[in-house]
């Protein structure tokens, strides 16, 4: 192959790149928030433990990197695991897009699934940018144990985890069948799930009494469990174990889903919807 | 029919009565997210840079109410303010006999915001309480003044950031960052140290929002502090002042 065909083969994808890199100019105010909308509240959290530390050793068993650690980690596991199908169900009874996808020769769950397995992808590209510059600059506070089989079950879980708040979202997003006004339920639902999911601060922090019933829920094996894994923080057995519930919940949350769903639908086409 | 009409204007009445409640929940679980986690802290350590669990309360029942306040005064200005000036729909706010500045800031108040305000006075009560009311009545004076310039921050930092849309109007999120931003105002001001304590107590001073009110209610405000923000308060205002009167000069100029 000649110098010259090469070129005239990649020119459409140069000239695409070059559009693309324009029009992120064009955006870099919107880039420059991305970059502020990660670092503040992670900047705030380090400055608050980093004081709360001074005066003590340890919390709960976290060194104080640990604890920078796990809110870096629990950031990246939120941009990858949050879908907001409770939502997306709430828009499509409440704007009549539902008949129209009724209609078509799908399966409403498969498709949504679908979507946000195509969203990750997006979302890990756009978290990752913010995320990496934190990780760089707060290098000296982070740490991480690298070892690639953690890794891989790291991946695993999080993966997991996506498929658990999917499924999790579409059984509180049936909940739109019997009510129209889910909004300031569903806000509840976000601050509670994040809160017991460990999303704002390690579950382990709490009252031993609350950390033993909070396990029993499927909660902690949206963020906690994965960021723990990620971070090398359990060992072999806890990993397998949690592994594990991940996967009776998806099952679980699966079948509730499905169940859930036939019986809105009924409700939904006997409304004539 | 008439009853029929009855029975659904009493459904639609509930549902709102459902939704009264529900939005009166998320605000308490809104504010309770934070105490959650100070109280289990404080399950482990015994303060944090020098603020008990009873001062903790105070400061955040303090942000609470000062955030709640301002959210009903500002919110749906300050939404309403970005988006003439973005789309250059000023000129009717200008021509009111009012002075412009006032009436872009506080033209309709949002009032669902005001339930806030309870859980905020339950907080400083609490703290107060469990403090044994050892309170002085000079240092309630002292707090209603640092509560008021707590205010006069909060107003300056989101209107002076808002109107920075006359020079910067591509900015879409200005208004979750302003929020995301002002959360730190509940956290003691003693964190934020070095390059971060220079922005947070200066350049934003979200810092000196809460903190002083909360300081000087338990007698712990130094005088240096005190004057120090009570200057700060004035000159943030006046900012204010001077980056709008350039902005609508700005406007006017471009035949907006």
């Amino acid at each position: 192959m000649t110098n010259n065909t090469l070129t005239r083969m990649l020119k459409p994808y140069l000239r695409t790149m070059q559009l693309s890199w324009q029009k992120g100019l064009e955006y870099r105010f919107g880039i420059l928030y991305l970059l502020l909308e990660a670092i503040l509240p992670i900047t705030a959290m380090v400055l608050l433990w980093k004081t709360i530390y001074e005066s003590n050793g340890t919390m709960a068993g976290y060194t104080f990197n640990q604890m920078v650690t796990y809110f870096i980690a629990g950031r990246l596991i939120n941009y990858l695991v949050l879908y907001p199908m409770d939502w997306k169900m709430h828009e499509m009874v409440n704007q009549g897009t539902l008949s129209s996808l009724l209609a078509r020769p799908v399966d409403v769950q498969s498709y949504y699934f679908a979507d946000m397995v195509g969203n990750r992808i997006v979302n890990f590209v756009l978290g990752c940018t913010p995320l990496g510059i934190i990780a760089i600059l707060l290098r000296n506070y982070i740490s991480l144990n690298p070892n690639y089989v953690e890794l891989i079950l790291g991946i695993v879980a999080i993966m997991l985890a996506c498929g658990m708040w999917f499924l999790l979202s579409w059984a509180v997003g049936c909940y739109v069948f019997w009510t129209h006004n889910l909004i300031s339920i569903l806000f509840m639902k976000e601050l509670i799930v994040m809160v017991l999911a460990g999303g704002f601060f390690p579950i382990d922090i709490l009252p031993s009494p609350m950390v033993h019933i909070i396990k029993l829920t499927p909660f902690p094996y949206l963020t906690f469990f994965p960021i723990h894994v990620l971070t090398n923080t359990v060992n072999s057995d806890e990993v397998m174990n949690g592994l594990m519930m991940q996967a009776i919940w998806l099952t679980i949350l699966f079948i509730l889903g499905r169940i859930l769903w036939q019986i809105g639908m009924k409700k939904y086409v006997e409304a004539g919807g | 029919m008439s009853q029929q009409f009855f029975t659904i204007s009493l459904l639609r009445d509930l549902e709102y009565r459902a939704n009264l409640v529900s939005m009166m929940l998320s605000g308490l679980i809104w504010t309770g997210i934070p105490l959650i986690m100070f109280k289990s802290i404080y399950l482990h350590a015994n303060q944090i840079a020098g603020w008990s669990w009873s001062g903790m309360l105070i400061l955040m029942g303090t942000y609470t109410l000062i955030d709640a306040i301002m959210m009903f005064l500002l919110i749906n200005n300050m939404n309403e303010l970005q988006s003439d000036i973005m789309q250059g729909k000023l000129d009717f706010a200008l021509t009111k006999p009012v002075d412009s500045q006032f009436y872009v800031s506080f033209r309709q108040t949002n009032n669902s915001q005001l339930f806030n305000v309870l859980p905020g006075l339950l907080m400083i009560l609490y703290g107060l309480h469990q403090t044994g009311w050892s309170i002085h009545v000079l240092y309630v004076l002292g707090y209603l003044l640092f509560f008021f310039t707590g205010m006069v921050l909060y107003y300056s930092v989101w209107f002076i950031w808002t109107t920075l849309s006359f020079w910067l109007p591509n900015l879409q999120s200005r208004e979750r960052l302003f929020l995301d931003t002002v959360l730190m105002a509940r956290f003691p001001s003693e964190i934020y140290k070095g390059f971060m304590g220079f922005v947070f107590t200066t350049i934003v001073p979200v810092a000196f929002i809460a903190n002083p009110a909360a300081k000087m209610l338990m007698g712990k405000l130094s005088m240096d502090t005190a004057i120090y923000v009570l200057l700060l308060s004035l000159v943030m205002l006046v900012l204010s002042r001077f980056i709008w009167k350039r902005g609508v000069r700005a406007y006017s100029g471009a035949g907006g």
